[in-house]
């Protein structure tokens, strides 16, 4: 996961809230560890140092940094703590997509601007997206069989593409593709699982 | 009671479908002329998300950079103890630092939805901690011996600039665990090498709710006032919302 070394004498923890819960970000060794373990908050953003461990405990085995963990009462989800990934203008938003996928294929007005099934696989991800809380994309389509959700942060951009039943992903960095995968069936996608 | 922060958040919600900068860009945006200590970049979600860090200014600094979401974290930069989490002595400098930095990205972005968000907490000994709850909150009228207690509720109020813009106001008080975990390669952990003790905890989470061009359009005034409530509650704690 990190792109640094890691370094030996230190280690880092951020918690963000979203929508999969507390994610753990963690500059060092202890990551595979931390990750897996059963702790489910942790408190944020503390360097601790390998020194310290040392002066406290008598060890002599080889020693990994000091975390600081924070175990707590679970607090209710409220309807408008900042915890909530999304704002309530980005659901808005979601259901304006799906309203205006919707409209694409509205035979009643005599008009299929993309296939059916296209639409409604669209429509399902929309709904994964939102109940994960995932900021909502831009939404295109071309070719009257795809539609397009784009996201973009720096100089990252995440697509996936949306056919009748099958999507397919691609993420660039500096117009360079980093990673993709194409035409995978739609109850096999996993939007957490695409390394 | 004065209560130490763990950390002090803002957070600034971005618009729906906005490309935004990535924390190196943020990082660059409120240290000019500097780059983080450590930056970190993962893209296997749509969140794209990335964080960047240091201590600057005596506080840990983070900025996490995911679509429709930025936060910036203040942590304390002490050298921590043995006996409890590094927590931030002065809780009102480090609010006014965040909201300055708050202030610097709100420029940069398009915000639709701002959150100043301060965490504290107080290690207790165990046979304290329901005692201190009580103290704490003596109209909650709990219980004695009260176990694994949590006490939140949310009082909105108006924004001074506008009051069709709302400010939520959430507090919470509870309590858990916190210490060291010491990881030590093998075994991964080792229980004997988990220090854990009591704590109780007080979060105030004050933020803006309303419409997002309203919001855009008055961020120099919503964190103003933001800043000036967190400020209050973490001052008068639940005195404040007496009569207010």
């Amino acid at each position: 996961m990190a792109n640094n070394s890691p370094d030996r004498d230190s280690v880092t923890i951020s918690r963000w809230s979203s929508s999969f819960g507390n994610m753990i970000q963690i500059h060092g060794r202890a990551y595979e560890e931390l990750q897996n373990s059963y702790f489910n908050t942790f408190s944020s953003d503390a360097i601790q140092h390998a020194k310290m461990v040392r002066n406290v405990f008598s060890s002599t085995s080889e020693l990994q940094p000091l975390v600081y963990i924070k175990l707590q009462v679970p607090r209710s989800k409220i309807e408008n703590s900042s915890e909530n990934a999304l704002s309530s203008a980005a659901k808005e938003y979601y259901d304006s997509i799906s309203s205006e996928l919707n409209l694409l294929n509205d035979k009643d007005q005599g008009q299929e601007v993309i296939e059916e099934g296209a639409i409604n696989t669209a429509l399902s991800l929309i709904e994964s997206l939102k109940n994960a809380e995932y900021s909502p994309p831009k939404v295109t389509w071309h070719g009257g069989d795809a539609v397009v959700m784009l996201w973009a942060v720096g100089d990252t951009t995440y697509a996936i593409t949306v056919t009748d039943n099958e999507l397919g992903y691609v993420v660039r960095r500096n117009r360079k593709s980093i990673r993709s995968n194409d035409s995978i069936v739609a109850d096999k996608f996993k939007l957490e699982d695409l390394r | 009671m004065n209560w130490k922060a763990d950390t002090v958040l803002g957070v600034l919600f971005t618009p729906p479908g906005q490309k935004q900068p990535s924390s190196l860009e943020l990082w660059s945006e409120l240290f000019p002329n500097d780059t983080p200590d450590q930056f970190q970049k993962s893209n296997p979600t749509p969140n794209l998300h990335s964080n960047a860090s240091g201590i600057r200014d005596g506080f840990t600094v983070t900025i996490d950079s995911q679509t429709g979401r930025t936060q910036i974290v203040l942590g304390s930069a002490n050298s921590p103890m043995i006996q409890e989490p590094p927590r931030i002595d002065n809780v009102e400098e480090a609010i006014i630092r965040l909201k300055e930095l708050m202030s610097v990205l709100a420029r940069k972005l398009d915000t639709v939805r701002l959150a100043l968000v301060v965490d504290c907490s107080e290690t207790v000994q165990d046979s304290d901690l329901s005692q201190r709850f009580r103290n704490e909150l003596p109209h909650a009228n709990l219980p004695e011996n009260t176990i694994d207690p949590v006490y939140q509720f949310n009082v909105r109020k108006p924004f001074d600039f506008d009051n069709s813009v709302v400010m939520n106001r959430l507090c919470t008080w509870n309590t858990g665990h916190q210490g060291f975990v010491l990881g030590n390669l093998p075994p991964i952990f080792d229980p004997s090498q988990i220090n854990m003790k009591p704590f109780i905890g007080f979060k105030i989470d004050v933020n803006s709710h309303g419409e997002p061009l309203k919001i855009m359009q008055n961020e120099e005034k919503i964190l103003a006032e933001l800043c000036n409530e967190a400020i209050a509650i973490y001052t008068n704690k639940i005195e404040h919302f007496n009569g207010k």
